[in-house]
């Protein structure tokens, strides 16, 4: 599911609001059925971040810092060993792990961090704006393995953007203008629908506000 | 999964944290030690011969000032870390990297008092690894005194280290942290009794012995400085015991009430 919408539109917002770094004044946020103001943690527990900005401790080994954040999910040892083994797997990072997250590129550390967010298995994998500053080489390898996630397993992806070429047709978009949802359908639908293509539609959003 | 289990997986990520970071920052972990021991070696030399101090209690006897001001410097050493403490927070809050211990999925109070200890216990070592080489210069205490000690060592430390938790709260950039350091930590150092005794500040200005009895410095400094003489500080460790629960309360209540992230 794409959550589209110009830059100030509110997808951040809205993302900070869901991990709970901003608290909610009305109404309510469900995870996998747990409010994300009552039930804090048990909805933490079923969502994996994966913030604008990076959030990794470049002072760390890339191992240790998804070693870090397994134990802050509360898997022990064996776990930790075994699911790191499937991350990295899935992302490429197999000859990274002793590696400074320092010495690593946008782009590597960009899949640490998607690594790091799927590393307890959550079934909600939340992306703020996270191929935003990446080159297109990394952008594509990312959104191609983000589709096989969803294909492959249960994981449902909520993917913020603004970038229109990352939506593909089949994609579910929420398109946001200005803190309220504007329009919730298919990529394909919402082009049907306005007859335009999203990024004309985008850009009709933004210059109407 | 069992709670104490799970608690017990967590402390020991953020705890390994602390110590992957700790020992990799080689200036830091030397100036723990340089610093005190500068004060040791150079001043309380200096001062040896000038100054004696007279039988107070813990003491049984006349004592050297070089033997005094120990236990102050053990205090000086947990509170430089104490205040590192809240500039790494600071330094957290700015790389991003708090988001992701305020986003775990465990409560934040839980997180920021497992921060607190762990990093507390990092101040503790240090303050063996100083103690160590006093005693290698001559200053002599029983094995038995230095393991009674060590509660109030990590209670000490975690006064200083809520009390930075605190102060990082008002502190949003990283350039703002040293004229705040210098406001808090030189004048608890020198308002209290961890270069001399309270009652000889008095002779010269009441007003300043009165602010030092007041300052949970003194406290840690007579705390630590009673038990390293197999004596019990009850006052003094109730009065840490105030100070480090209304300080945590304080913090806990911030981030868990407050945007505290939304400006980071």
């Amino acid at each position: 599911m794409v959550v589209l919408g110009a830059n100030g539109a509110g997808k951040t917002t809205l993302f900070s609001l869901i991990s709970t770094l901003l608290k909610l004044q009305t109404g309510e946020i469900r995870v996998c059925g747990h409010s994300v103001s009552s039930q804090r943690t048990s909805a933490l527990a079923n969502m994996g971040l994966v913030f604008q900005h990076t959030t990794l401790d470049m002072d760390l080994t890339v191992g240790q810092n998804l070693s870090y954040f397994a134990g802050l999910q509360g898997l022990n040892g064996v776990e930790i060993e075994a699911r790191t083994t499937d991350v990295v797997h899935l992302l490429d990072l197999q000859n990274s792990l002793g590696e400074k997250v320092s010495r690593l590129s946008g782009g590597q550390r960009r899949r640490i961090e998607i690594a790091r967010a799927l590393i307890a298995e959550p079934p909600l994998l939340i992306m703020d704006e996270a191929t935003s500053s990446l080159d297109v080489s990394a952008k594509t390898f990312l959104c191609d393995r983000m589709r096989d996630l969803t294909r492959e397993t249960d994981t449902t992806i909520l993917w913020s953007t603004h970038l229109v070429e990352e939506v593909a047709d089949q994609d579910r978009v929420v398109i946001l203008d200005r803190g309220k949802v504007f329009d919730d359908a298919t990529c394909a639908t919402l082009c049907k629908k306005y007859g335009t293509s999203l990024e004309a539609l985008l850009l009709k959003l933004s210059q109407q506000g | 999964m069992n709670n104490l289990r799970r608690s017990a997986i967590v402390f020991k990520a953020i705890s390994k944290r602390e110590l992957l970071k700790f020992s990799q920052q080689h200036a830091r972990l030397l100036s723990a030690l340089v610093r005190p021991l500068v004060w040791l070696v150079i001043f309380a030399a200096g001062f040896r011969s000038i100054l004696g101090v007279s039988i107070v209690p813990p003491y049984q006897t006349y004592i050297t000032y070089d033997e005094y001001v120990v236990p102050g410097l053990c205090a000086m050493v947990l509170m430089f870390f104490g205040m590192q403490t809240s500039l790494s927070m600071v330094y957290d809050r700015e790389m991003g990297t708090m988001r992701l211990l305020m986003t775990a999925p465990f409560p934040r109070p839980v997180l920021l008092l497992f921060r607190l200890v762990s990093t507390g216990l990092i101040g503790v070592l240090q303050v063996y690894a100083f103690l160590g080489i006093a005693m290698l210069m001559g200053i002599e205490f029983e094995l038995i005194n230095l393991l009674f000690v060590a509660p109030t060592l990590l209670l000490s430390a975690l006064m200083f280290g809520a009390l930075g938790f605190l102060m990082s709260l008002g502190i949003r950039q990283m350039e703002n942290f040293a004229g705040v350091m210098n406001f808090v930590i030189f004048p608890c150092f020198f308002m209290s009794s961890a270069l001399y005794p309270l009652w000889r500040i008095r002779e010269s200005s009441p007003l300043l012995a009165d602010i030092g009895a007041w300052n949970p410095f003194t406290h840690a400094v007579e705390a630590i400085r009673h038990q390293l003489y197999g004596q019990f500080q009850t006052f003094s460790v109730i009065y840490l015991l105030v100070v480090t629960v209304l300080c945590l309360a304080a913090v806990m209540f911030a981030y868990e009430k407050h945007d505290i992230m939304k400006a980071s």
